[in-house]
């Protein structure tokens, strides 16, 4: 039986093809910017079981086709790989594209160590050297020892093909190289020394079976002081497989990696604890922005970026409008792989991040958790509640936010409107006039950092419960009731925008107009948020009504919550815009 | 005695059998065999020249596959040993390898003594006075040898 598929998105022409019985080719593909499938392989849980069941999976545009009359030999090993089709022949990846950036989401690192794997075995393909003639040439090799070698060449290279392409361009220059790669340096075992016993120069033990416990060294290295018995190197490999992505030779002098596949032969688990441990590393390296787990904890997706994403530079100015998400639809930004912070850069922000790290200790928490009373200048703390204040010292009433007296205040106790009459006072000192701009931002950012927190406790809380009980009361699908999530789901990301919009204001220039124009655009979304979010609050809260009338006010409020979710959408784009805007006018002022 | 590994019981009777030259080990506890004391002499040629540092050094459980601990008790103005006399070498970290020995491991840190590394320095301030004004950095180093490492002998 055979079976071919073909299917083609982005630019790419995949093919998938397979010549056996099982032919799961799965393929998820997701166009869309919430990705939401569900993950439908049945994952084992045992990686070296999976690195090896590859499907079929040919890029055709970029296949090297090989005469099939001549040496044919020569690329056995990768047409093996490549035609390889495992057991379980799933591979879920999913691309997307979205302005200039290629990515791939897996929902786990066994299928990311899977897909990396194919894509190294391509690359083999084009390179000529001997290095590559050695790797896929040894009639020696089964595939399955071949795919340990590309593991081991991926483990010590961050995971990287591109890595592990320079590593090669480099081996063409020097042949030292390929023992330090360490893809060679199989172990072996010294089974018929010609002595009747052997003093082990790691434990000193005197040994004399040598059936029972072998000696073993690496294979070419030759220094007799660099043998141990089956022992030590058992000791050794499990004091330091924990935290290291290569192994040295036991004797330390000769700085030889011994290879994955020994380490394999040794023990499986080592092997599992040395891959485990390099794709963990891959993912924290900072310079390595191109592969990276999903930000949020608990969360197994790999993203892997396509194109090289750098944020260090200074003139990167461009801003993601649109969040990605994981497979999990956890959204964060592609390029930083933090928290989603349109509409500032990820310079200003690391920028902004900075600001509120640098500074003692004490004054930094002054700054924090303190504002003065506006009439008798003591700190106060505020530990929780309201935003209607009254000095401990003076009794003086006023609001937190705006420091206006409480009186001629009037609006809701959790959300002032006066936000924006901070900057009337004009201090002559320019540095006390930027530490108090900051202080005011810094205030409004974790204000709504809190409102946002407590949005999406209140929320998430309610609608879980809700949702279960108007299915049932009503009879209504889930899908019927999915406008409810999404509403809070929206707003939650707009509190998220304005938090990061004051941080983005506090670095711009507030002569300019556009800057009014952007604060403009912020005040109108932030009050579509407040009316949303007060609304939500009402419908389920308000006591005077039993649960069930409640529940009917919801599904009466259906195509308004619909409409509001659908504004705050386009609310949070203009703003997204505005914001670009202003950081393509390069409006800073503080650096 | 018995629970211990033969490898540390043929090192500690090398050591005091056949000290290393310049050095003096002991074992002040005969119940603790991973427990030892260092006297070591300074390298001639260098500030510590004359000055006998005296040292600790305590074999872990998982030894020899992990490095011996290992510190000064005699202050030492050097760029990669701290005030507790904790010491920053390659061979006690990560270039550790189970072949090495104490022996290996004491000449290691006699040499460190004569030749600072201050491109990878534990004391970013003597590390920085070691490369700018070399001098003065002998100046201090023998200073605190002669007060530390030199009277303690003479008394």
């Amino acid at each position: 039986m055979s079976h071919t598929a073909s299917k083609s998105f982005g630019n790419n022409n995949f093919l998938y093809s397979s010549d056996e019985e099982n032919e799961d080719v799965e393929i998820f593909f997701d166009d869309s910017s919430d990705g939401e499938d569900e993950d439908n392989s049945d994952i084992d849980k045992n990686i070296s079981d999976k690195i090896f069941e590859f499907g079929s999976k040919n890029k055709s545009n970029n296949l090297v086709k090989v005469p099939e009359t001549s040496n044919i030999n020569s690329y056995r090993l990768i047409e093996l790989l490549k035609n390889d089709t495992g057991a379980n022949n799933i591979i879920l990846s999913h691309k997307k594209f979205k302005d200039k950036n290629e990515y791939i989401l897996f929902p786990d690192k066994e299928n990311f160590i899977k897909y990396q794997i194919i894509e190294l075995n391509l690359l083999l393909e084009k390179q000529n050297n001997d290095f590559t003639k050695k790797l896929c040439q040894d009639n020696d090799f089964s595939v399955q020892e071949y795919t340990d070698r590309l593991i081991s060449l991926l483990a010590t290279s961050f995971w990287s093909v591109y890595e592990v392409e320079k590593k090669l361009l480099c081996l063409e220059q020097s042949k030292d190289l390929i023992s330090t790669t360490g893809i060679w340096n199989d172990l072996i075992e010294i089974t018929d020394l010609q002595q009747d016993s052997m003093l082990c120069p790691i434990c000193c033990e005197n040994i004399l079976d040598f059936q029972a416990i072998p000696f073993i060294k690496i294979k070419n290295c030759d220094d007799i002081n660099h043998m141990a018995c089956k022992n030590c190197y058992s000791m050794y490999f499990k004091t330091n497989i924990s935290d290291n992505t290569e192994i040295k030779c036991i004797g330390g002098s000769c700085n030889k990696t011994i290879s994955y596949t020994s380490i394999k032969n040794f023990n499986k688990i080592y092997f599992e604890n040395l891959v485990n441990f390099s794709v963990l590393q891959s993912f924290n390296d900072f310079n390595n922005t191109n592969i990276n787990s999903c930000p949020e904890s608990d969360c197994e997706n790999v993203i892997l970026s396509k194109t090289c994403t750098d944020f260090s530079n200074k003139n990167n100015l461009s801003v993601n409008i649109e969040p990605v998400s994981c497979l999990a639809s956890h959204k964060f930004c592609l390029s930083c792989k933090k928290e989603f912070h349109s509409p500032i850069t990820c310079n200003l922000l690391k920028k902004w991040f900075n600001k509120i790290n640098d500074g003692n200790e004490s004054l930094n928490w002054v700054l924090n958790n303190t504002q003065p009373c506006p009439t008798c200048d003591v700190d106060i703390e505020k530990v929780d509640g309201c935003n209607h204040m009254k000095c401990g010292f003076c009794k003086h009433e006023f609001c937190w936010i705006c420091q206006k007296d409480w009186s001629a205040h009037g609006g809701s106790f959790y959300d002032c409107m006066n936000k924006r009459d901070i900057d009337s006072k004009k201090e002559k000192n320019i540095q006390n006039e930027s530490f108090n701009r900051f202080r005011n931002y810094y205030k409004f950012f974790i204000e709504s950092e809190n409102n946002m927190l407590l949005d999406m406790r209140l929320f998430n809380k309610l609608t879980k419960r809700k949702l279960n009980n108007m299915s049932t009361v009503f009879g209504m699908s889930f899908v019927e009731l999915e406008f409810l999530n999404d509403c809070v789901r929206e707003l939650v990301q707009a509190r998220n925008m304005i938090k990061y919009s004051f941080a983005l204001l506090y670095f711009m220039d507030q002569s300019h107009n556009l800057f009014h124009i952007f604060t403009h655009n912020q005040m109108e979304l932030l009050s579509k948020i407040d009316e949303l979010s007060d609304l939500l609050v009402d419908i389920n809260m308000d006591s005077t009504l039993p649960n069930s009338k409640r529940d009917t006010k919801v599904i009466q409020l259906k195509p308004y919550l619909i409409q509001s979710t659908s504004i705050l959408q386009k609310l949070q784009l203009n703003l997204a815009k505005c914001g670009q805007d202003l950081i393509f006018k390069k409006l800073e002022i503080f650096n | 005695m018995s629970g211990l590994p033969k490898r540390i019981i043929k090192e500690t009777k090398n050591l005091i059998l056949d000290p290393v030259p310049g050095m003096k080990t002991d074992i002040p506890d005969e119940d603790n065999l991973r427990y030892l004391s260092v006297e070591m002499e300074g390298p001639g040629n260098s500030p510590y020249q004359g000055g006998v540092f005296n040292l600790e050094l305590y074999l872990p459980e998982d030894y020899p596959m992990e490095p011996p601990k290992i510190r000064f008790l005699t202050p030492v103005y050097h760029p990669n040993i701290d005030k507790l006399g904790r010491i920053c070498l390659d061979v006690l970290k990560d270039h550790w390898s189970p072949a090495f020995q104490i022996r290996t491991v004491l000449l290691s840190i006699q040499q460190l003594l004569d030749t600072p590394n201050p491109d990878d320095p534990l004391l970013s301030d003597v590390a920085e006075l070691c490369k700018s004004n070399n001098a003065e950095y002998c100046k201090i180093a023998k200073e605190w040898t002669l007060k530390y490492a030199v009277t303690k002998k003479e008394v």
